[in-house]
């Protein structure tokens, strides 16, 4: 199995946060810990771009519902985007696209942050 | 009667001495009878018959002594003692003789009759008890020699027994072909010379000759084996030392006094030859011993402080096994300390290594209170110094020093004190001390000694950690046993019987607790409710929520007839308890018996495979959820949407979990949703017990040699063909 990057870029106000790889149980914790310093910086937009992600299990479904309550409470959002059609439809089936926006493409959502 | 009974049975139990003690008896009267008479060769008639008697006699006693316990016993102290007891009686034996056969009749005139039988009764004691008791001698030494014993040892003791026999038997034969004895001069420079004597000498005297060489490495291979000497301890090194002196002094006068009175030669050419020999090794080996343990005195000290140092560390080695409460251990090791460093107090003190703050521990000697006022009250530079460097150290004189200042009268006076870290792999854990009234009481091998010891005593506290550790792991594994048997018990022990619907089911967790979840049950006649879900995570919390789950689905399908309805109230309930990142995927339907219809709602799980008999199709139906715990409130209720399909008769329904659509191969693909439908669809004629089992097969055959990585769930109902009627 490959193993799972993080690669976090500030794009105007955005921490655009690029995964890839294996989102699972085993390194949720790495996500939850990026997730941790952005905010803690007081950085509440953040994008996260899926292009590398192979596989996302529910530990790391868990780590966007742990930060999107105190994100928005802070006037801030979780946007996903480029997401491949295998995890689009794990995300689909659970109801996420009910509950955060996901774009096709990064210029998409960025664009999106500014309204 | 029973006299004689008894007697028989004493010639029984010892036929080698009495035979013996019978021919020694014959051998005497014979001389005895010579003398009176004065008459030679009377009863026996060849001299060399009466040395051959002798000879046989004392192989009988010998081969007693084999089989005796001073023979076979190793255990050196009992053994130098038996030397000693048997040295002396032999020096008894001839002083008494002397005195009652010898002295008393000295003024007689030579030839007289009473001066020949005193002479002689004196030959038989000395000659026949003396040899027994050489014998008894050279036995009880096998003990020591075969100390350590090495293949060789047996080899070279043997050689000495050997030589000791054949020399006898050149003595023997000499004596029988009366050739005289001619000396070879040795030391004569002229190679020629010495052959031609030795030529001169005969073939016997040759033998002789070469014989004496053996002999000589024989002894000397024995008497050098004194290895035990070095196993002693100091008390018994000085016991030893005196006994072999004695031993020593008795048996070399013995040696050299019998030549006045009497001579062995007269008695018996056999003997004669036994007794030189067998006196050189009884008096050299003393004399060896005697210097070899003087040699190793200075060094005995050291040597029962290495003794008694392993034999402490064995005892906290047993400690370890005994004990797993950290505090007795503290109790144990300081008691045992002063048994191996000369101190009046010792005590523990823990250090915490992330206050940086000191403890006091077990103590003996002095109070725990003593020791805490010292740590408050002062500066610890000591302490700090131990626990920085990771060093023992002595203070010779705690007074003249200003560092140790609290210590000088902690607990009474303390005059030098020594003080050694315990170190574990995570650290240092605390500090061991002992402490003594005098000045300069301790040396720089007790601060290796205590050094040591702490590093026992580390171990014994790493160990009683471990222990604890298993013992809770164990009870862990117990629990997690446990909660594996009660999560079984939440799903159903036996499905349910329905006229209109056929039932199979199957799931296997990939750990001990899974997190996936199904349920059937009945609401009324042939009415049923239909749950499967999966708890986002596996392990113990997910088997909580999947408790809470059951218990709210099955309540609420008695209040509620709506599957979205019971979903909705579901989340409320479950959102209350749940964290921030778990969530549920619940599918929830219920079978209508009366209209056919079977309504369900999916909030965020699978979907659910339909093949609808009448079409003649497979499909998957997906309506609009959402997962529970994603979203309080009436989100959910709005997302999420409800389906009522109309059932038809073998219509079949397949219920499953993500541990099947994801199950991965080894190369690392999906089985996947295609598959799924696929092995459905050739199998829609089979009984839904069959389906089931065919699906199971299947995602089997696909993940061949691949761990199963998450729970499998699987339900499949089909409608029965002629239900009703």
């Amino acid at each position: 199995m490959s193993g799972f990057k993080i690669d976090t870029k500030k794009e105007e106000s955005v921490s655009v946060v690029r995964i890839s790889g294996f989102l699972d149980a085993h390194t949720a914790h790495e996500l939850e810990a990026e997730f941790q310093g952005i905010t803690s910086k007081g950085d509440y937009k953040i994008l996260v771009n899926f292009a590398g992600l192979d596989y996302i299990s529910s530990a790391g479904l868990g780590v966007f519902m742990g930060f999107i309550e105190l994100v928005r409470e802070n006037g801030g959002d979780i946007k996903m985007c480029e997401m491949n059609v295998k995890i689009y439809k794990i995300f689909d089936l659970l109801g996420f696209p009910n509950l955060y926006e996901i774009f096709d493409t990064q210029a998409e959502a960025i664009e999106k942050f500014k309204d | 009667m029973p006299n004689i009974t008894n007697k028989i049975n004493f010639l029984k139990k010892y036929p080698y001495t009495i035979s013996g003690a019978l021919i020694f008896l014959f051998v005497t009267i014979n001389d005895l009878v010579e003398t009176l008479t004065k008459s030679v060769f009377l009863i026996i008639p060849f001299p060399i018959l009466r040395e051959l008697l002798i000879v046989l006699g004392f192989s009988l006693l010998a081969y007693k002594i084999t089989k005796s316990e001073l023979f076979n016993d190793s255990n050196v102290t009992k053994q130098i003692k038996s030397i000693l007891i048997l040295s002396l009686v032999l020096a008894l034996t001839y002083v008494a003789s002397y005195f009652l056969f010898v002295s008393p009749l000295k003024d007689y005139p030579k030839d007289s009759m009473i001066k020949n039988t005193g002479i002689l009764l004196n030959e038989s004691i000395v000659g026949l008890l003396g040899t027994y008791f050489y014998l008894l001698i050279f036995a009880a030494f096998r003990g020591l020699i075969f100390f350590k014993q090495k293949s060789s040892t047996i080899r070279n003791y043997l050689g000495f027994i050997f030589c000791l026999l054949a020399s006898i038997v050149i003595k023997l034969v000499m004596f029988q072909f009366n050739s005289e004895e001619i000396e070879i001069n040795i030391p004569s420079s002229d190679f020629v010379v010495v052959w031609e004597q030795i030529k001169n000498a005969g073939y016997i005297q040759f033998t002789d000759l070469i014989l004496g060489v053996f002999m000589i490495y024989f002894l000397f291979a024995n008497v050098f084996r004194v290895w035990w000497v070095t196993h002693l301890t100091m008390k018994q090194k000085l016991n030893a030392l005196w006994q072999f002196a004695l031993i020593f002094a008795l048996l070399t006068l013995f040696a050299s006094f019998k030549s006045e009175s009497f001579l062995i030669k007269d008695f018996s050419i056999a003997l004669e030859s036994l007794w030189q020999n067998l006196n050189n090794f009884l008096v050299l080996y003393p004399l060896i011993a005697f210097f070899y343990i003087l040699l190793q005195l200075p060094t005995a000290r050291v040597f029962d402080r290495k003794l008694k140092e392993i034999s402490t560390l064995h005892e906290i080695g047993r400690s370890i096994l005994l004990v797993i409460n950290p505090h007795e251990i503290g109790v144990k090791v300081v008691k045992l300390l002063p048994e191996i460093i000369e101190c009046k107090r010792a005590w523990l003190e823990f250090y915490d290594s992330k206050t940086s703050k000191f403890s006091s521990g077990a103590v003996e000697n002095i109070t725990r209170e003593e020791i805490e006022i010292s740590i408050a009250n002062s500066e610890n530079i000591l302490r700090n110094w131990i626990v920085k460097n990771n060093k023992a150290t002595l203070i010779n004189e705690v007074a003249k020093d200003e560092r140790v200042k609290e210590f000088k009268n902690l607990g009474g006076k303390a005059g030098s004190l020594l003080a050694a870290p315990i170190e574990t792999k995570n650290g240092i854990i605390g500090i061991i001390y002992a402490t003594a009234e005098g000045e300069f009481a301790f040396d720089s091998e007790d601060v290796t000694m205590l050094n040591s010891y702490a590093n026992q005593v580390s171990l014994a506290f790493e160990n009683a950690k471990l222990v604890k550790e298993s013992l809770e792991k164990e009870r862990l594994e117990q629990e997690f046993q446990i909660a594996n048997t009660v999560q079984q018990r939440l799903l159903p022990q036996k499905l349910p019987k329905n006229n209109f619907l056929e039932i199979g089911s199957f799931s296997q967790p990939a750990t001990e607790l899974g997190g996936d979840y199904y349920d059937l049950f009945t609401l009324g006649k042939d009415k049923l409710a239909v749950v499967i879900a999966d708890v986002s995570g596996k392990g113990a919390s997910a088997a909580f929520y999947m408790a809470e789950l059951k218990g709210s689905v099955n309540s609420l399908s008695r209040t509620y007839d709506s599957p979205l309805k019971i979903l909705t109230v579901c989340n409320d309930v479950l959102s209350e308890s749940l964290t921030k990142n778990m969530f549920i995927t619940v599918t929830y339907g219920i079978f209508k018996p009366e209209t056919m219809e079977f309504c369900f709602a999916r909030a965020g799980h699978c979907p659910l495979a339909y093949f609808s008999a009448e079409e003649q199709k497979m499909e998957l139906l997906i309506p609009k959820g959402l997962g529970l715990g994603l979203a309080k409130g009436i989100l959910l209720e709005k997302i999420t949407e409800e389906k009522t399909l109309k059932l038809k008769p073998n219509d079949v329904l397949v219920f499953y979990t993500d541990g099947i659509s994801e199950a991965k191969n080894l190369k690392n693909e999906d089985y996947g949703d295609e598959r799924l439908l696929k092995v459905i669809e050739k199998n829609v004629k089979e009984s839904a017990e069959v389906i089931a089992y065919k699906i199971r097969s299947d995602v089997g055959v696909f993940i061949k040699g691949s761990p199963q990585y998450d729970d499998i769930t699987l339900m499949v109902i089909k409608v029965k063909e002629n239900y009703g009627s």
